[in-house]
């Protein structure tokens, strides 16, 4: 977990999601995941997918997933993308589907100034670089996991026959 | 917290028609692009209504930093109900498009403060106030035109789209 100050979200926020996609009809689940997942590892994504939930209800079945992926970019940004997926009142074809998506740059993750100066004054060392040297590579790397974030949700918007930009 | 002056609390666009709502959509979002605005689309909903009809219901959030004080930013809601895929003939050419009823409501707000710098302290507060009320006030007199220039020019692309790609 990053420490204060390390992660920038770009899409949503550390307690809530920032986009959502919503779809109640006709749907395939199980393409779902299978034409979504490649996405991550063409992006060159580590893909983790994690707390998997099913349970049987008089309204259908109901699954809740989530999907966690990183990517380090270099030996300091890392990107990472977290999709809740929740599949309810699922019987046969029909289901409903709940996408909600968060997107963030973590930044020295590797802890390298806390660990070479100390955690106050590593602390203030990382601010100072980030506010000052790097500042305008911090700013191209969250245009880019934005870029990146959003071709996931455009990704799973063509598996939900949903509008594309 | 930042402050918000709302500029534009609410107005809407409605149309009943034929349209196609692809170009629409994607109109919309270049535009929010050449205006140089941020763009998030919070939220997508899709409801299949049956006999081939659908609801959708689309949410967008789009802010343009205009320095360290000063935010645009507007709020859009797209309502479409009963959209269908239909098939028309013009001049001799199939077209695919949409028929359906659209909603477009909108809120436009300037952001003051939106870093929050004068959040610090209560003092920091009063300051921000009356640098807002006596300092800077024909700026944000400026800005707040400004916004709401932006806001209708949307408004106006939207309702030209629609009353232009009327079959």
């Amino acid at each position: 977990m990053a420490g204060p100050g390390k992660t920038e979200y770009v899409v949503g926020l550390p307690s809530t999601y920032g986009s959502e996609i919503r779809k109640k009809g006709i749907l395939d689940p199980k393409r779902f995941h299978k034409e979504v997942i490649p996405w991550f590892f063409e992006n060159k994504y580590i893909f983790n997918e994690t707390n998997i939930t099913n349970k049987d209800t008089t309204a259908g079945k109901e699954q809740k997933i989530i999907w966690n992926a990183f990517r380090k970019v270099d030996d300091y940004f890392k990107f990472n993308i977290e999709v809740e997926i929740l599949l309810f009142r699922w019987r046969g074809e029909k289901a409903e589907l709940n996408l909600r998506f968060k997107g963030w740059l973590e930044k020295d993750y590797m802890d390298k100034f806390r660990r070479r100066f100390g955690p106050k004054f590593g602390e203030f060392l990382r601010k100072i670089y980030e506010m000052y040297i790097v500042n305008e590579k911090i700013d191209k790397m969250k245009g880019k996991v934005w870029v990146e974030t959003n071709g996931l949700i455009d990704e799973c918007k063509k598996i939900t026959s949903s509008l594309l930009r | 917290m930042p402050q918000k002056d709302i500029i534009v609390p609410h107005v809407k666009v409605k149309d009943r028609s034929i349209f196609s709502l692809e170009e629409l959509y994607k109109l919309l979002i270049r535009w929010f692009e050449n205006y140089g605005y941020d763009f998030q689309e919070q939220e997508y909903r899709d409801e299949d209504m049956g006999e081939g009809k659908k609801h959708l219901e689309i949410k967008w959030y789009a802010e343009k930093k205009i320095d360290d004080y000063f935010k645009f930013v507007m709020e859009i809601n797209l309502f479409i109900l009963g959209l269908e895929s239909i098939e028309i003939e013009k001049d001799g050419i199939k077209y695919k498009t949409n028929r359906g009823e659209i909603e477009i409501r909108t809120k436009a707000y300037l952001l003051k403060d939106w870093n929050a710098k004068f959040e610090q302290s209560a003092f920091m507060k009063f300051f921000r106030d009356v640098y807002d009320k006596y300092i800077i006030r024909s700026r944000i007199e400026g800005y707040e035109g400004e916004l709401y220039e932006e806001t209708y020019k949307l408004l106006d692309e939207a309702k030209a789209f629609l009353n232009l790609h009327r079959f």
